[in-house]
Parts: C-alpha cells; structure tokens; sequence
C-alpha cells in the first residue's frame, strides 16, 4: 500500500485535518502515521496484550476520523485521539471485568480475564538482553496490570510518556491534585508488588 | 511530627521526579534523617522508579503489519459525512442555499407523520434516533394490537456500501441451551464464516446500528418484538461500538425464554491467519436482563 507521499509530510496537522474533513485518505493516512506509535505504546503498556493494543488503537483511530467533522481544533489532534483513545481503554476494563470465564475456544486459548499474557508471541523479543532486566521488565509488566486502571492511567502517562501532571489532568478531566495523588499511590502499589516479588524470590533462594 | 510527615508525603513524588526547590529538599532531608516512616515511604518510591525505569528501557515492537491493517481499516470506513455548507462569495447564491434550506425544513414537517419510518431507512441511525424510536414503541404496538402492525413492515436496508455483507437473520428454535451447546452452535454456524470473511473493523464500527436494526426486524418478522430487542442490542454495542450483531435466535437457555444474540467483532489479523471474534449475548426478554452467562467470548480461527 503507498504510505503518504512528501507533500503530506510537509503539512501542519491543522492543514491535513481540513484535508481529512474532505476526505482526503492521504491526509488521514498522515495523521495517523505521525501519532499511532505514542497510542500504541500507551495503550500497549496499559493493557499488557499486543492484539488489545492493536484494536484500541484503530478504533481511537477509527473514531476520530469518523467523528472528525466535529473536532474544533480546541486541543491538538493528538490530545484528542488520545483522549479517545483513554476512553475505549475504560471501555474496555468495563467490558473485560464483566465477562464470565473463557470458555475454551478451537484454537486460541487466550485468557480474557485481564491477567498478563505470558505466550512468547506478545513478549517484545529481546534474546540479547541480559536475563535479570528481562524478568524485572516481566515483573513490571505483570505488576502493572494489578493496578487498578484509575491509578495505572495516570501513571503510565506520567512515568512512560513522560507529561507533566497538568497535562495528565487536562486529558483525564481531574485536577491536578487528584492526579498526583493517584500516581503516588500507584507508584507506592507498584513498589509493594516488586518488593514482595523480590522478598519470595529471596526466601526461594535461600531454602 | 506528624503534620510534617503530612508534609513530606505531598512532597516525596516530586522530590522523586527532581521536582524540588532546593528550600524544599533540605527541608525534606532533615526530616528523612529523623524519620524512619518517611524514609520507608521514599524507599518505596525510589523502588517505583526503578521499575518503571526498567519498563521504560524497553521499547514496545510494534508489528510490522499493523501500520499497514490500520491504514486499510481506517481508510475503508467512510467518515461520517456532516452537511456542509459552503458560503458562497455572492450574496445571492447564499440566499438561495438558505432559500433551499427552508424549503427542506417545510418539507420535512410536512413528513413528520412517517418520521419514525424516515428514522429507519436512514444509512447510519444515531443511537439517540434509535433510542427515540424504541422507547415509543413497546407500549404503543401493545396498545395498536400487537407485532403485526403496519409500522413494523418497514425494514432497514442494508448499506450499499456493505456489499458482500451478510444479511443478518432471526430464527425461533426448539433449543434448551447451556454453555457448552450455545458455543457449538456458533462454532457451526456458517453464517458466522461468512461474517469472518467479509468483515472489516470499518464496516463493524459503520453498520452496527444498522444491523442491530435489521436484526431487530428479523425478529419482528418471526413475531417477535424487535423493538425490544434493538433497545436490548443497543445497551450492548453501546461500550462497544465496533461490534455487529448478526445473528439471533428465540430459544430457551437453560430452561427459562431468552433471545441469543451472536456479534461479530474485527478480525484481529495474524501473520498467516485471522482471528475472528464472536460474542454471544444471552438476553432475557421477561426481565430485560443479560442473562449472566452473556458475553461468551469466541475466537475463532479463520484462514485466509
């Protein structure tokens, strides 16, 4: 498929919006070149599973185009995809916690319960790291997912994605305060699971 | 001391980020030097960023394909067409775009009678349209004599866009389902593959409303009440955008009466095969209840 030819790349996002609001596909296929990477990643590190990284992201993606006939440019693009994209992602924690227990499928024996993933296909390949950080970034990883998604959010977004708590409290709608507390406690939850990781790990050892 | 434990603790998140004045953070070490509560509380912050740290070091791959299923998903669902309109730079080609308005408008009050009926042949039915159409019609078709009234015949076209779509269908069946039996029916159904087939996630996300109607119009026409059943599909696909119902049955579920509902949810696209996701909602039309058992996660596998 041709991806977007220069003349896209040179424009600004607001010029390609109004392309976009035209229908131009190249335009749209622009956009979402210059800011799926960050969704992905987030949304990726928040769900833990690559197919439910993949489809949030498309359908935040999916969504905006689809709705971007009502986007007034009061934020930039990319905040407000994010913003869709944050939405289905507690969509998808509503939907995950009502579902029942799997009941086994023909072929893929995934687990829908919101736990880790732990088949090798979804772990980034990394058979030239040492194995100590591999495990640390397993525990992590598998921490991470026993957060609530309240606390895990504003988390992710602060410590992955690096934005400064105001900007965290503008996407979220919470104040500021609010925020720096939920990643406190967050960031204590996370301490307490890798330390009792850590603790067990010991006791193993020295038996 | 404990006002200014209170104190540290606001303090330690940011002090952690090296977000301190230098007042600040000699005011929080001398108490850390005094405090073993609050140097546990740092301890534990400073584990936090070491694991985050850790997470951060490696960086997410992200399939080749994805860019590539994304654009094609994304690109092959048209975008929500708004009425535009363009002002013209002469005073009197926008009198007439406003002339043309009004005369629309006169038009559509004339209409308003069929409105209901107008709902319903449009391409992408909003759920509030929907929602309004629902909630007037369960009582007022008890009241007009039932299912067979003449408001039901009209049925939801199917897009012309969806080409190679399947026409989703209702049956009545002397069934007494469990888990185990409503998961082979699926697993069988060949109107499910033939939804694998054809779906794209543009599709999912553009049609589900109009396939929730058309379903409910199937059951109407084995005497069932659609309405109640469109409302009942539309509390579903409403945290759920991009899923298209497809398929239902009037059986029992464990011996009380029950609607199944089968959705189809976007392939979700391997290296060499597809996943196609199927979801099976099992509602009670007694209670206007999802019976707990709903939401049967199916995915199968579907070659290309």
């Amino acid at each position: 498929m041709p991806f977007t030819s220069g003349e896209q790349q040179n424009l600004s996002d607001d010029e390609l919006i109004s392309l976009a609001k035209s229908g131009d596909q190249k335009a749209v296929e622009e956009l979402f070149d210059r800011y799926y990477k960050r969704i992905y990643v987030f949304l990726y590190r928040a769900t833990g599973r690559r197919e439910d990284a993949e489809d949030l992201c498309q359908e935040a993606f999916l969504l905006a185009f689809k709705n971007i006939g009502s986007f007034k440019g009061k934020s930039s693009f990319f905040t407000w995809v994010y913003k869709i994209a944050i939405n289905r992602f507690r969509d998808h924690v509503r939907r995950e916690k009502r579902r029942p227990l799997p009941i086994k499928s023909q072929v893929d024996e995934e687990s829908f319960t919101g736990s880790v993933d732990t088949r090798a296909s979804l772990v980034p390949q990394m058979s030239d790291e040492p194995g100590d950080k591999v495990e640390t970034y397993q525990d992590v990883r598998k921490a991470l997912q026993r957060i609530h998604p309240k606390y895990r959010v504003p988390l992710l977004l602060n410590a992955v994605e690096e934005m400064p708590y105001e900007e965290i409290a503008r996407l979220l709608g919470l104040p500021v305060g609010t925020v720096k507390s939920r990643i406190f406690r967050a960031r204590m939850m996370l301490a307490e699971m890798m330390g009792e990781k850590r603790a067990t790990e010991k006791q193993r050892g020295t038996n | 001391m404990r006002a200014r434990c209170i104190f540290i603790k606001r303090k330690i998140l940011d002090h952690s980020e090296g977000l301190l004045t230098d007042r600040e953070k000699n005011e929080v070490g001398k108490h850390l030097e005094s405090c073993a509560k609050c140097r546990a509380l740092l301890a534990k912050m400073e584990e936090s960023a070491r694991a985050l740290e850790a997470l951060r070091e490696f960086p997410v791959r992200i399939s080749d394909s994805f860019k590539e299923r994304a654009v094609r998903n994304i690109t092959s669902a048209e975008p929500k067409r708004r009425p535009v309109i363009r002002f013209s730079p002469s005073i009197a080609a926008s009198l007439s775009a406003i002339a043309a308005l009004i005369l629309i408008l006169v038009i559509l009050v004339a209409i308003k009678p069929w409105g209901l009926k107008t709902t319903r042949t449009q391409m992408e039915p909003t759920v509030s349209q929907e929602f309004k159409a629902n909630k007037s019609t369960p009582e007022g078709l008890e009241r007009s004599g039932g299912k067979s009234a003449a408001d039901q015949t009209a049925t939801a076209p199917m897009p012309e866009k969806a080409e190679g779509l399947v026409v989703p269908s209702a049956v009545e069946k002397n069934a007494n389902y469990n888990k185990d039996s409503i998961r082979n029916m699926v697993e069988n159904l060949a109107l499910r593959k033939e939804v694998a087939e054809s779906m794209t996630m543009g599709h999912s996300m553009l049609y589900s409303a109009t396939y929730a109607k058309r379903l409910a119009d199937e059951f109407t026409k084995i005497n069932e009440d659609g309405a109640l059943i469109e409302a009942m599909i539309s509390y579903i696909t409403r945290s759920e955008p991009v899923l298209l119902p497809f398929y239902g049955e009037k059986a029992l579920y464990e011996g009380r009466d029950a609607f199944i509902i089968v959705f189809a949810g976007p392939p979700r696209t391997g290296e060499s095969v597809a996943l196609s996701r199927c979801e099976v909602w099992v509602l009670e039309p007694s209670s206007f209840k999802v019976n707990p058992d709903s939401s049967i996660l199916l995915f199968l596998e579907h070659k290309f």
